[in-house]
């Protein structure tokens, strides 16, 4: 299994936004680091199928994803960045919504979201409208929308943000097991969460990607991977 | 397709979504309300339905030709604005982004989201249908109850309608520049004007699809009755709706209604007509592909960045405004936040109605200030919402006294504008020395603008001021009725319903700014 991008570009009036981005994503953990206004979540949205690029080809084992997205629709498992929820649906409710919109039966529907409520700790809140969940609440229940067809492809742009401590260490757990047959992107400003689950980083800024390498070769001779990232970013900077 | 299941699997979240919030509850408290007023009883200051002075006495047939005409009649103009939102929630809540990589199609979603439409508006029928039932026994003019009599012309008439408006309304969701109060009015001038094409040729008869509301059909059918009572009965006085001091001059008996298969048949052409609006919507779908934002979120960027502008240039005023006793600082930059990213054309229609208001006689004058209030209908609108819309509270609230001044100085912003926009009117009262006119320009500016600050901070969005003010504009300057707001002679009342408005605005602000 394999993602490959090729010379993606995604323009935006006289914006470029993501320009000749080039990479190919094996079974693992891709970490996407990069600052505010980067591209990230553009590039993100264009592998997730929500916006078409400019020019370039995304391939899902050779399928091309632009021409045809269902292709990779039916494998995948997006958190956006900035999502929102039917406040006055149930936790319970909302995934049945997106579970059944993903095209899982509905025999098996039902016992899917018990498990994800389980396994994200919403079970207790599963009967509740989700008007009054907390961030963090909420942001769980975006990570297991996200799971809800056991995806090959899983993208999750900022997926700790708003997790307490405890949270975010689960989560980093989960997407670590599930890891060895899955293609996951995980993209966040927080080094310290990738640097201990992602196979490899991938560093971007002004729509480019600077550097591609596992956390060992990024951190050898630096003492973090955030030091890595400001070294890659300045760096690009100082020649640009 | 992606099944059925998937299209039940978003009806249901949609329906329940909206179902479970309170503004529904309001609505099914007017439907019922609206319902009971629909049958006036035998001493009321109102009539609903009257054909050459006739009307039916409320029997089963009677009580359903006339719901079904003005359920027809209300859900299509009305409860349209209530399920126009289908998609705007899925951008707003941002739902969208997520729903855009499943695998539902455009067409599957556009579908989905007219059904959805098509259940809220069918329950409103619903509740109207059982209050029809339930009013023929208060009124208690006839007690043999038959309710296929009532049920059917809500099947023939009112079913086929609202799944063309819960179509239409989809449709206006996929067009950006329908979605918002620009397509609110379009809907309602395009409503009217329909309405009247399929009526203007009294009750000869009109081809099925001039009569999507089926409103020729009920009264030609209701009216070849009346001929069987009294063949001398005028087609051409037909009294629909609320009419106040309409008196009713003879009772019949109607029978109730005979459908002729053909009839059936053209009414049910509109589904198929409604499936085809549904498949142009879906060709119009962007699926989310643009950023997750909303109509009234992109105003709201706009706004901040020309605030941002504004901000630059005049910052140390402002500052010094908002801290010092320059509140006319706050009425120019609250005034300049209403206007500023208007289009040249914007300007270019304003003035040439200005010119026009400052020439026309006496008659063009009630037209040229109907126009004069409508054109900056979308400006108005952000009085009182602009926090809410483009989440500044935040910044807003925590100023120096923010009703007093913030708040105020928006409602003066309003008014200026008004003022502005009707000023050929009152260069032209003022030279013809016709103060009564001038009276009713000012009154004008000051509650309309006070109207669209009430509305605003009660709902905290822009549709509420916009469908009152339309209906409302409708029935006054353009009807010359006791509704309307720009004439002299009804001066004292607008200013008195001003300043009640103005007491509900600053009281709605006042609870928002204690439970921000």
């Amino acid at each position: 299994m394999e993602i490959q991008i090729d010379a993606l570009n995604k323009s935006y009036g006289a914006i470029r936004a993501v320009r000749d981005f080039t990479l190919t994503l094996k079974p693992g953990i891709l970490g996407l680091l990069g600052p505010n206004g980067a591209g990230k979540s553009t590039l993100m949205r264009m592998l997730s199928t929500v916006t078409r690029p400019s020019s370039g080809t995304i391939r899902f084992d050779g399928a091309d994803v632009v021409a045809n997205p269902e292709a990779l629709r039916r494998t995948l498992g997006y958190l956006p960045q900035d999502f929102g929820v039917y406040p006055h649906l149930s936790a319970s409710e909302f995934l049945e919504y997106i579970g059944a919109l993903k095209g899982i039966p509905r025999r098996r529907l039902r016992e899917r979201v018990a498990e994800l409520l389980d396994l994200l700790n919403l079970a207790h809140v599963g009967a509740r409208p989700l008007g009054g969940f907390s961030g963090g609440m909420r942001q769980r229940v975006g990570i297991a929308q996200a799971l809800l067809n056991d995806p090959r492809v899983l993208i999750v742009d900022e997926p700790t943000a708003g997790l307490d401590p405890e949270e975010r260490v689960r989560l980093r757990m989960l997407l670590e097991q599930m890891a060895s047959d899955r293609i996951i992107i995980f993209s966040t400003h927080i080094c310290s969460d990738i640097e201990s689950v992602a196979k490899r980083v991938a560093i971007i800024d002004h729509g480019m990607l600077l550097a591609n390498d596992s956390p060992e070769n990024l951190l050898r001779a630096r003492a973090s991977l955030e030091e890595a990232y400001l070294s890659v970013i300045t760096g690009a900077r100082a020649a640009a | 397709m992606t099944g059925l299941w998937s299209i039940y699997a978003l009806v249901r979240a949609d329906v329940l979504e909206r179902t479970r919030c309170y503004q529904y509850l309001a609505t099914v408290a007017v439907t019922l309300l609206v319902g009971t007023l629909l049958v006036p009883g035998r001493h009321a200051s109102y009539e609903t339905f009257l054909i050459d002075g006739y009307r039916g006495i409320y029997n089963s047939a009677w009580i359903g030709a006339n719901f079904a005409l003005l359920t027809a009649m209300l859900l299509s103009l009305f409860a349209f604005y209530n399920v126009k939102s289908a998609v705007e929630r899925d951008r707003t809540t941002r739902v969208g982004e997520i729903l855009a990589t499943t695998s539902i199609g455009r067409f599957d979603y556009s579908l989905g989201k007219a059904l959805s439409n098509f259940v809220v508006l069918g329950s409103m029928a619903a509740i109207l249908c059982l209050t029809a039932m339930v009013m023929q026994f208060v009124r208690g003019e006839s007690y043999a109850f038959a309710p296929l009599q009532i049920l059917i012309p809500f099947a023939v008439v009112v079913m086929p309608l609202i799944a063309m408006v819960a179509a239409i309304a989809v449709l206006f969701e996929m067009v950006p520049w329908l979605r918002g109060g620009f397509g609110n009015a379009v809907y309602f001038f395009g409503w009217t004007a329909y309405l009247v094409w399929s009526v203007q040729d009294e009750l000869r008869g009109v081809p099925w699809w001039r009569d999507m509301l089926g409103a020729n059909l009920v009264m030609r059918k209701v009216w070849e009755a009346l001929l069987r009572v009294d063949p001398r009965a005028k087609p051409n006085s037909i009294e629909i709706g609320v009419n106040v001091g309409a008196g009713v001059r003879h009772f019949f008996t109607f029978m109730g209604f005979h459908w002729t298969v053909a009839e059936v048949a053209e009414r049910l052409v509109w589904f198929a007509i409604a499936l085809c609006i549904v498949a142009a919507a879906a060709l119009l779908f962007d699926r989310f592909s643009k950023p997750a934002r909303s109509t009234e979120q992109r105003r709201g960027n706009a706004v901040v960045l020309r605030w941002r502008t504004a901000a630059g240039r005049l910052s140390a005023p402002l500052v010094d405004a908002l801290f010092g006793s320059d509140f006319g600082s706050i009425v120019l930059a609250e005034f300049r936040l209403l206007v500023r990213g208007l289009s040249l054309w914007w300007y270019v229609v304003a003035g040439g109605l200005w010119l026009f208001a400052l020439f026309a006689d006496a008659t063009g004058q009630s037209l040229a200030v109907g126009l004069a209030w409508i054109w900056p209908m979308l400006q108005w609108s952000q009085l009182g919402t602009r926090e809410t819309v483009f989440a500044t509270e935040q910044f807003v609230y925590p100023t120096v006294h923010p009703i007093r001044r913030q708040f105020v100085a928006q409602w003066f912003a309003g008014v200026l504008l008004a003022l502005v926009s009707a000023g050929g009117s009152l260069v032209h009262w003022t030279i013809a020395g016709n103060f009564t006119g001038l009276e009713g320009v000012l009154a004008g500016a000051v509650f309309v603008p006070t109207l669209a600050l009430a509305c605003g901070a009660l709902s905290g969005t822009t549709r509420l001021f916009e469908i009152a003010y339309l209906v409302l504009w409708y029935l006054g300057p353009m009807n010359r009725t006791p509704f309307d707001f720009t004439q002299g002679a009804y001066a004292p009342q607008f200013t008195l319903a001003s300043v009640v408005l103005f007491v509900v605005a600053v009281g709605a602000r006042t609870v928002r700014l204690r439970y921000a």
